[in-house]
């Protein structure tokens, strides 16, 4: 069987490699329960960071200066270092201190406090650009601070920075193969597995290619249709 | 208990206003800095429930700056004021119940363009009066009826010309069944065709009674609507006159020259 994907021919003294999707395609399921991982992993984190980059955002405009320097912290630290790392921080790192995470927690985590980092700066650029005099008038009317920037404030901020938010989800969904490096049960992992049982590596990473492109296209298109629901208003300019 | 019926005296433009006590707005001895610049200088005013104030004056006099100080967009450095009785506390609970007293419409509208004209003047009686949506949308088509645009509570604001809008700011404001009306040069920033829609509807609410504070350079409106217009310079009120007495009879060098300038 294995003799079949590694059949090789000799011509003129080449060695030619014999494509053979076979085994790839009858292992499928094995990649579809990776696929299936990543998306759940990636929506998870994506909503878990987006949350978090929120509020990262809220205190870094408008927080307390001790809570603002904190924030400053983390940002910096995440985004001046390498997700790996980060990673492996997590995975290998705490259990020293007692805390010890199975791998798929390790990677949902991992991606939410990175996309955290990252979300932070793009709706804290998304309020910034929103006008004093649109605060002012919402202050005017007697809203607290967090009304303010929960009513008046965020679905502006949110439209102005869209396309940068959805492009660094892209990047979280992409980014997210790294968690296979302390064996996550997530697409790359799959392949991985699959290429180490089949030996077909370049049909195993083609076809592992092809779906991370597919899923890329599929959230954009969710993305796209998203921001045409939620952000349809029209503006001036 | 009727949600629509404010409390106005009514009482028409250009009358004497009816003196009783507390004042709707009390400034006494008002001092603000930016950093080094003084922006206000020990400014009194006093200005009675259902008087209608002109502030006029040349650009970076502090027209502005008063009157935002009024619902505490500025803080101030000294003096002290007092809205209604109450003198005004820094407390934010505090700040939120005074501006709920304090209408404001400003020279770039502020509409929030996320929210259709009716989402705009339903906000502020949702959230901040605690109504139910069927009482605030009462409210606000009652109000959009007023400034003549109850067709367009559907669209949002960018569907709208500056005067639409600014027309619906000033509805908006009016939501929250305010006291007291501040105005910051509501027409600067409207094309010439529009500017006549925004002051019917001022000089409307005018006589209803309203008080009204208004920072603007309409001389034509000041004539017909206000009490009293107030002329500002380098933070300072220089003079202060009923509308025949200021235009007609300007006391100062610097009111006779900025008015010299405006005509
Ligand atoms: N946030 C600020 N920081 C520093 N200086 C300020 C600030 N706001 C206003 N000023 C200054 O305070 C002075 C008064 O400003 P204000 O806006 O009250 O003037 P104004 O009379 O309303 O003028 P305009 O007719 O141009 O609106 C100006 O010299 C202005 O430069
Ligand atoms: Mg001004």
């Amino acid at each position: 069987m294995a003799a079949s994907i590694w059949e090789r021919r000799t011509k003129r003294g080449e060695q030619v490699y014999q494509f053979n999707f076979a085994p790839v395609f009858n292992a499928l399921d094995m990649l579809l329960v990776g696929v299936w991982f990543t998306i759940q992993m990636s929506v998870a984190a994506m909503s878990l960071g987006l949350v978090v980059s929120l509020v990262g955002a809220a205190i870094k405009t408008s927080g307390p200066r001790p809570l603002r320097l904190c924030v400053d912290i983390y940002v910096e630290l995440i985004r001046n270092t390498p997700f790996l790392v980060q990673i492996f921080f997590i995975f290998f790192g705490l259990p020293a201190l007692g805390i010890r995470l199975s791998p798929n927690t390790t990677a949902l985590l991992a991606l939410t406090i990175n996309f955290g980092a990252y979300g932070t700066e793009i709706i804290r650029a998304g309020i910034k650009s929103i006008s004093k005099g649109q605060i002012e008038a919402a202050q005017a009317i007697g809203l607290s601070w967090l009304q303010v920037l929960q009513y008046v404030v965020i679905k502006p901020a949110l439209r102005a920075v869209y396309p940068a938010l959805t492009s660094q989800f892209i990047f979280l969904m992409l980014g997210s193969s790294v968690v296979s490096a302390i064996s996550a049960t997530d697409l790359t992992a799959a392949a991985n597995d699959l290429n180490s049982l089949t030996f077909a590596s370049f049909e195993v990473y083609l076809v592992t290619t092809v779906i991370y492109l597919a899923l890329s296209i599929l959230f954009s298109t969710i993305f796209a249709g998203i921001g045409r629901l939620c952000f349809a208003y029209p503006v001036n300019r | 208990m009727n949600a629509l019926s404010s409390a106005n005296m009514p009482s028409k433009p250009g009358s004497a206003p009816k003196v009783q006590a507390p004042p709707a707005v009390r400034l006494v001895g008002i001092e603000k800095w930016y950093g080094a610049f003084q922006a206000l200088k020990s400014v009194d005013l006093t200005v009675h429930s259902g008087e209608r104030i002109v502030i006029c004056g040349p650009s970076g006099s502090g027209k502005s700056t008063l009157i935002r100080c009024i619902n505490q967009l500025e803080s101030i450095e000294s003096g002290t004021i007092e809205v209604n009785g109450t003198k005004l506390s820094s407390s934010p609970a505090r700040v939120r119940e005074n501006r709920r007293e304090i209408g404001m419409v400003f020279q770039q509208f502020n509409l929030f363009p996320h929210m259709t004209i009716l989402q705009n003047c339903v906000l502020g009686p949702i959230k901040v009066r605690g109504l139910d949506r069927t009482e605030a949308e009462k409210i606000a088509r009652h109000y959009l009826d007023r400034v003549r645009i109850p067709e367009q509570a559907d669209k949002y604001p960018a569907q709208l010309s500056g005067g639409q809008q600014q027309r619906v700011a000033i509805a908006r404001a009016l939501c929250l069944q305010p006291q007291i009306m501040l105005f910051d040069e509501p027409t600067s920033a409207l094309d010439p065709e529009m500017v006549s829609e925004v002051l019917d509807t001022m000089i409307d609410l005018a006589s209803d009674g309203m008080t009204m504070i208004c920072v603007t350079h309409e001389m034509g409106f000041a004539r017909k609507v206000a009490d009293r217009v107030i002329f500002m310079d380098h933070g300072e009120i220089i003079e202060e006159n009923d509308p025949v007495g200021f235009f007609d009879a300007p006391r100062h060098a610097r009111t006779q020259s900025f008015l010299g300038q405006i005509a």
